[in-house]
């Protein structure tokens, strides 16, 4: 029994004297099995039929839930039962270690229900245009605060993966004002009772020193000592710093957003109807939750003059006076009636236990500002103490302190990748798509899919595809060998002009296209290549010609002038030192421009739009594509199909990237010098 | 210069050299030792067929153009049909009087500045988070994360932007009814200030693209003895990026104003693909040149339907080349002014 509990890490808390106060420390671990009952009910009782009004049509759903009938929600529940496991293993591999684990791992399991919690509502209320302001009324404090849960899980990864073994051998560090759930809650909660009671009793005569005198009669009656333990003031741990920051935006979300009750699906009439005060309960919902904002501040700035850290506790006060009144206001909504406690006992139930393990916090900063003693020499102490136990993971600011730009950075390149990569999630997503859905529903996240776009787009382009391969491979291979030999000549060879006509070529780079495009065209024109993909082939050659003679004739350059003398020596010929020689050792070069070409003529529109714009069995893919979205666009169809071709059109150069990735990025980023 | 400059850079070994500066190398070493060689005429033959090619399609088409530029197509009645007649400079005079070509003008001066300051500035700014982020495995998988969208096919991701962002049922119609706001036409709207948004708002963030890794590159290549020393004078990060980062990329900077001078005077994919139509907010140059060469139903001035107007549209080119070059030359002789110093402040650095 009590490896099980060193196990669990509850083994006995110690004070700052270091005397051994208590046998098992139960506080979180009451908020671990609150939290995994929360849970269980959660998955039992409400599963993921959360929609359903009547409880009677629930349970069969539930059934069918598990048959594994319906593939999202078996998916649902297989990737909340892993996060799960994932968590109690990291729980597990943090205690091996011998760090305390479970105020980490229950604030992870909380997320994880409201990150669930979040995605099935996206999914029951998918976001579209009409509902996107419920959606961000709804959602974003949820998950605004299941984000400041999830920061927990770094310092459990921390700890799991990083931390230093067995440097909480003899003593925990984790004393954070804690108390014993039976001695605690219990006496606490009936010294709050009498602390209440003397407040009323001696308000005009204690008004001025009332918390002290208070304080010292709670302690005795605690037991005296063990309320000691001292809680550190570490205002500038970035860790929980987050935590405060996200929590007060959500608490301020909630606030605004929703108030007290989530009455009405409309957010407009929400609005009106709260902050006009037309219904007498929303003010008082209202009033309340100022109230209770207003009283989480006061207990806070009071723990923290004793040098207690309470915010944490602070947040979860508030958020358990939040769920409490949406408890009641729920039940008020609904009425509890014969033929419906059921359904109350299905959505409020897990609610309420889900409150229950905020409760200890309730109890912590209470006995903190009520019964705690401002002991600054202990703060000293507890210096010493960490001091000598340098490698203490759970000093939390050891690790994020010097990351603190760190994090920022990642977030703000989160954000900025968000934004660049959102448009091309929606093609995708929207090519999955049945037309119908996507006509109703444009940017919800589709309940099914279909390959229907795909099978259908893939028959209509596949003669675009192909000429817009032979354009493409032809200009590269066309592109590669004349500019190879073109290279190769300036290399080896003297002749006269040779200056002259090295800056010439050269000097193409600087013609700019627009001024050419139209006597370029009456150039095709005249040799009755329009309509034809030679049209597009030969131009395109010699317009990659300087660009790749460039890169071609500064790697010649470093081609050792022995090789070439060997060639020479044993009688090869030109074309056969061209062969054997400087091809196999330019390939990478090769490659190079091999991509770059090929990129640049995959994308090109304008020219293969006015040589071949006319005739319909010579289109090129980009052309196709434009034209066939505008006459998509003109008849108001379902977007699907098209987008479902603009897919398509990227597989060769995904392709090209998977096989080559670091050529791909050369080759489009050696066109740039310095200047 | 001799004309046995180039014939000397093969001599030059490249791995001791800047691979952009060769033809300076190979001047240098010239006039070191000058050496004759004998002619190889089979060079040729290895010539002919590229040249041929660059002959016809690349120098061919300007030099007509620039020709061109001083004709244009006129019907005549007595033959029933276009032919086209030498008119000197009047091509040009037309383009000048023309209102639509100053709107064109105006609107490029804003696409083109607004572009290459916010452009630089963002893709600057994401150089910037990578070259600061610490962890190697993170860095490497955003910087794939950010050339996702090289994948996709330039067109697609415009015709993305039209219809999934710009279009009428998009994202940001649904963004602005959200708000309680009118449904926008956007790139078509008849309000210029919406147009003029809509395109310049378009590829928001305007960071996707290589041109973050030329300045990612350029970052890494900033010497460590440097970035040690501003440590150790205890310089803020701010101060780095703009005493130190910036003026240490300021060559990629440079290229990148020159070539989006370059670019966003010729650039009208946009506008051909997307807005498909000359409007007043959001016409371009190009599009001008395009549609006068390939437009259907251009009305001329006199009230004829001409189509097409090469000579005309040949005009509009050449005043964009003058354009471009003369803000190309001004970029880069002020380039040129600022070289020595820079050359001054980095020994200065190493010493």
């Amino acid at each position: 029994m009590k490896s099980f509990f060193t196990f669990l890490m509850l083994g006995p808390s110690y004070d700052f004297e270091g005397k051994k106060r208590f046998k098992v420390d139960i506080l979180p671990l009451a908020a671990l099995l609150f939290a995994i009952l929360s849970v269980v009910l959660q998955v039992v009782l409400r599963g993921f039929a959360l929609g359903m009004d009547d409880i009677r049509l629930f349970f069969p759903l539930f059934l069918f839930s598990f048959n594994f009938g319906f593939v999202p929600y078996t998916v649902f529940f297989v990737v909340f039962f892993l996060l799960l496991g994932l968590i109690v293993y990291l729980s597990i591999r943090a205690a091996k270690k011998k760090y305390s684990f479970l105020y980490e791992g229950v604030a992870l399991i909380f997320a994880l229900v409201s990150i669930f919690y979040v995605i099935y509502d996206a999914f029951r209320v998918s976001v579209n245009a009409s509902n996107i302001g419920l959606w961000l009324v709804m959602m974003v404090p949820q998950i605004l605060l299941s984000l400041a849960e999830l920061i927990m899980g770094y310092r459990l990864v921390h700890k799991a993966f990083f931390g230093t073994k067995e440097v909480f051998e003899d003593k925990r560090v984790y004393f954070d004002g804690q108390i014993s759930l039976f001695s605690g809650i219990g006496l606490a909660i009936w010294n709050v009772v009498k602390s209440v009671l003397f407040f009323f009793r001696d308000f005009f005569v204690r008004v001025g020193k009332g918390f002290a005198s208070f304080g010292k009669k709670v302690v005795a009656s605690c037991g005296g000592e063990q309320l000691r333990a001292f809680s550190p003031k570490t205002s500038k741990d970035p860790l929980r710093i987050a935590i405060v920051v996200s929590g007060v935006i959500a608490a301020c979300l909630y606030f605004l957003f929703r108030g007290a009750p989530a009455c009405g699906e409309d957010i407009a009439t929400f609005f009106v109807q709260t902050f006009t005060f037309a219904d007498p309960v929303h003010i008082v919902f209202f009033i309340l939750i100022l109230l209770a904002l207003g009283a989480c501040i006061a207990l806070c700035i009071l723990a923290h003059r004793k040098r207690y850290y309470s915010i944490e506790d602070g947040i979860c006060v508030f958020s358990f006076v939040v769920g409490l009144l949406f408890v009641v206001h729920y039940s008020l909504r609904y009425g509890i009636k014969a033929d419906n406690w059921l359904l109350y006992v299905v959505i409020l139930l897990p609610q309420i236990v889900f409150l229950c393990a905020l409760l200890p916090h309730f109890v912590r900063l209470l006995t903190k500002v009520i019964a705690g003693k401002k002991t600054p020499v202990q703060e000293e102490d507890y210096r010493r103490r960490i001091a000598h136990s340098k490698k203490a993971v759970y000093r939390t600011g050891v690790f994020l302190k010097k990351n603190w730009g760190q994090v920022l950075v990642v977030i703000s390149l989160i954000c900025l990748a968000l934004a660049v990569l959102y448009p091309i999630a929606i093609l995708l997503m929207r090519s999955f798509k049945f037309g119908r859905d996507d006509l109703v529903d444009p940017f919800g996240i589709p309940s099914r899919f279909t390959f229907d776009n795909y099978t259908f787009m893939w028959e209509y382009l596949q003669t675009a595809y192909m000429n817009s391969l032979l354009t493409t491979i032809g200009v590269t291979a066309g592109t590669m060998i004349l500019a190879s030999c073109l290279a190769f000549a300036f290399i080896r060879f003297h002749f006269p002009g040779k200056n002259i006509l090295f800056y010439c070529i050269i000097g193409l780079m600087m013609i700019p296209g627009i001024l050419t495009l139209i006597s370029r065209f009456q150039l095709v024109n005249d040799m009755h290549l329009v309509g034809s993909l030679w049209g597009i082939v030969l131009p395109g050659i010699a317009g990659y010609i300087p660009m790749a003679f460039m890169l071609l004739f500064t790697f010649f350059k470093g081609i050792p002038k022995d090789l070439f003398e060997a060639a020479d020596m044993d009688g090869a010929t030109d074309l056969k030192t061209f062969m054997h020689v400087v091809v196999p050792l330019s390939k990478p070069i090769l490659s190079t421009i091999a991509i770059q070409t090929f990129v640049g003529e995959w994308n090109d529109y304008l020219w293969a739009n006015l040589i071949v714009g006319a005739d319909e069995s010579k289109l090129t893919l980009p052309v196709l594509l434009q034209s066939l979205s505008s006459s998509y666009e003109q008849q108001s169809l379902a977007m699907s199909a098209p987008f479902a071709g603009y897919v398509l059109s990227a597989i060769p150069l995904v392709l090209i990237f998977i096989v080559a990735s670091k050529q791909f990025i050369e080759g489009l980023t050696s066109g740039a010098f310095k200047m | 210069m001799s004309k046995t400059e180039i014939c000397e850079a093969e001599e030059v070994d490249s791995f001791s050299r800047d691979r952009g500066s060769h033809l300076d190398a190979a001047i240098a070493d010239n006039k070191k030792r000058p050496k004759r060689h004998k002619y190889q005429w089979r060079a040729f033959l290895w010539l002919a067929i590229p040249l041929a090619f660059l002959l016809v399609f690349s120098y061919y088409p300007p030099i007509k153009a620039f020709f061109d530029s001083f004709t244009d197509t006129r019907f005549n009645s007595a033959t029933k049909g276009y032919e086209t007649v030498f008119v000197g400079v009047s091509n040009y005079a037309e383009i000048f009087q023309d209102p639509v070509f100053w709107v064109c003008v105006k609107n490029v001066v804003i696409f083109t500045l607004f572009g290459m300051v916010f452009g630089n500035l963002m893709t600057i700014f994401l150089a910037e988070l990578l070259y600061n982020l610490k962890s190697k495995k993170l860095s490497a998988f955003f910087r794939v994360l950010f050339i996702v969208p090289i994948l996709v096919p330039s067109l697609v991701i415009l015709l993305i932007w039209k219809y999934v962002m710009f279009g009428s049922t998009g994202l940001m119609n649904s963004i602005v009814t959200a708000m309680g706001g009118e449904p926008q036409l956007w790139y078509w709207s008849s309000v210029d200030a919406v147009g003029k948004f809509a395109i310049l708002f378009t590829n928001f963030p305007w960071v996707a693209g290589t041109s973050f890794l030329i300045y990612l590159a350029g970052l890494q290549g900033i010497s460590n003895s440097v970035v040690e020393a501003a440590k150790l004078d205890h310089c803020s990060v701010w101060k780095r990026i703009w005493k130190i980062d910036i003026p240490l990329i300021m060559p990629q900077l440079k290229y990148f104003l020159v070539m989006g001078v370059i670019g966003g005077f010729q650039n009208f994919d946009l506008q051909l693909i997307v807005v498909g139509a000359e409007t007043d907010a959001t016409n371009v140059l190009g599009l001008y040149l395009y549609d006068r060469a390939f437009g259907s139903g251009y009305v001329a001035p006199e009230g004829m339907l001409i189509r097409p107007r090469f000579g005309y549209a040949s005009a509009v080119g050449m005043i964009i080349l003058v354009i471009t070059l003369i803000l190309t030359v001004l970029n880069m002789s002020l380039n040129r002014e600022k070289k020595p110093k820079k050359v001054k402040a980095g020994k200065g650095t190493k010493a």
